[in-house]
């Protein structure tokens, strides 16, 4: 959407994303550390699978910072022509 | 006391035209008990920053502090002695001597330091303790695996005095569960009371970190902040 966007940094957007990312990625990791391997065998493998879907998320942020960069830059686009005022006829 | 300061740090590679920015005033601090991972694309600048971290190399201009001694103007002799003394290094191939075993690899840095060989088994033996690795220390490295070498690595950055550990991609040769358990035990050696830095691009190991740090062109773009205490994630 923000590609789509005019005005809109679309690195800033991606970093900010992944920024975010990490951070649940922290916040998980932290529970996970504190987790007992055998009796929450259970809650481990529930972390596991968000810590997957998080890290998913960052190379895809990356995927698509690699992608965008190639991008030509956006072109200005023109201002749209004043309206001309009619002419008597 | 932080354990590293790095303040407006600039990096040049070469001048005129041809110049590389490879640092652009980056400041970063590293307290006592804490990991801080360092993401960012390749040719980022986070080797650069690592190797400017343990006084390998100099920058253009600004200033690396390691633990308060400014790392500008000393000598080469005064730069080993503190690279000795207070930096640890693990890199992604192990770099380990393989005509020592685990114990005298260990046991280097500080015999080079001129520390009595008593005083010097005695830290190296405590350092492979706490890497879990005591049974292990009279293998060489060609007897151990990946995974162990990695954590003989890591007893020796962290030996005797050393408070600082500069990790360039640790996990890099190793599969992922033994990848998570050296990120596990630099965890544990910075909740020790050591101070870290680890340079990543896997996003799932720069989460053991206390704060991620992101690099783009040499210039710092984001970070995470502190993480939230796991105390306050189960209320």
């Amino acid at each position: 959407m923000a590609l789509m966007t005019e005005g809109v940094d679309v690195h800033a957007v991606l970093q900010a994303q992944r920024t975010a990312t990490l951070r649940s990625l922290q916040q998980l990791t932290r529970l996970k550390a504190g987790a007992d391997e055998i009796a929450d065998a259970a809650w481990l493998l529930v972390l596991e699978s968000m810590i997957f879907q998080a890290e998913a998320e960052v190379r895809w942020l990356d995927h698509c910072e690699a992608r965008v960069s190639v991008l030509p830059a956006p072109r200005a686009t023109p201002a749209p022509a004043p309206e001309r005022a009619e002419l008597p006829s | 006391m932080s354990v590293l300061e790095l303040r407006d740090v600039i990096r040049v590679h070469g001048d005129g035209e041809t110049a590389v920015h490879a640092l652009r005033g980056v400041s970063l601090t590293v307290d006592p008990g804490e990991l801080v991972a360092v993401m960012g694309p390749s040719g980022s600048g986070k080797s650069t920053l690592l190797n400017l971290a343990g006084g390998l190399d100099e920058p253009t201009s600004g200033s690396v502090l390691v633990e308060g001694t400014d790392l500008n103007g000393l000598s080469r002799t005064q730069l080993a002695a503190v690279r000795r003394r207070s930096v640890g290094y693990v890199f992604q191939d192990f770099n380990l001597i393989p005509a020592l075993t685990a114990a005298e690899n260990v046991a280097l840095p500080r015999e080079l330091d001129g520390v009595r060989m008593r005083e010097v088994r005695r830290e190296s033996a405590a350092a492979l303790e706490e890497v879990g690795l005591s049974e292990l220390a009279d293998r060489f490295p060609d007897e151990l695996s990946g995974g162990q070498r990695q954590r003989v690595a890591i007893a020796r950055a962290l030996v005797g005095p050393r408070r600082l550990v500069l990790a360039d991609e640790p996990t890099g040769a190793l599969d992922s569960r033994t990848g998570e358990w050296v990120l596990r035990l630099l965890r544990t050696r910075c909740d020790a009371g050591a101070a870290g830095v680890l340079v990543t691009h896997e996003a799932r190991h720069a989460a053991w970190a206390d704060r991620v740090v992101f690099l783009r062109d040499g210039a710092m773009v984001d970070e995470t902040g502190r993480a939230t205490p796991v105390e306050a994630l189960l209320q």
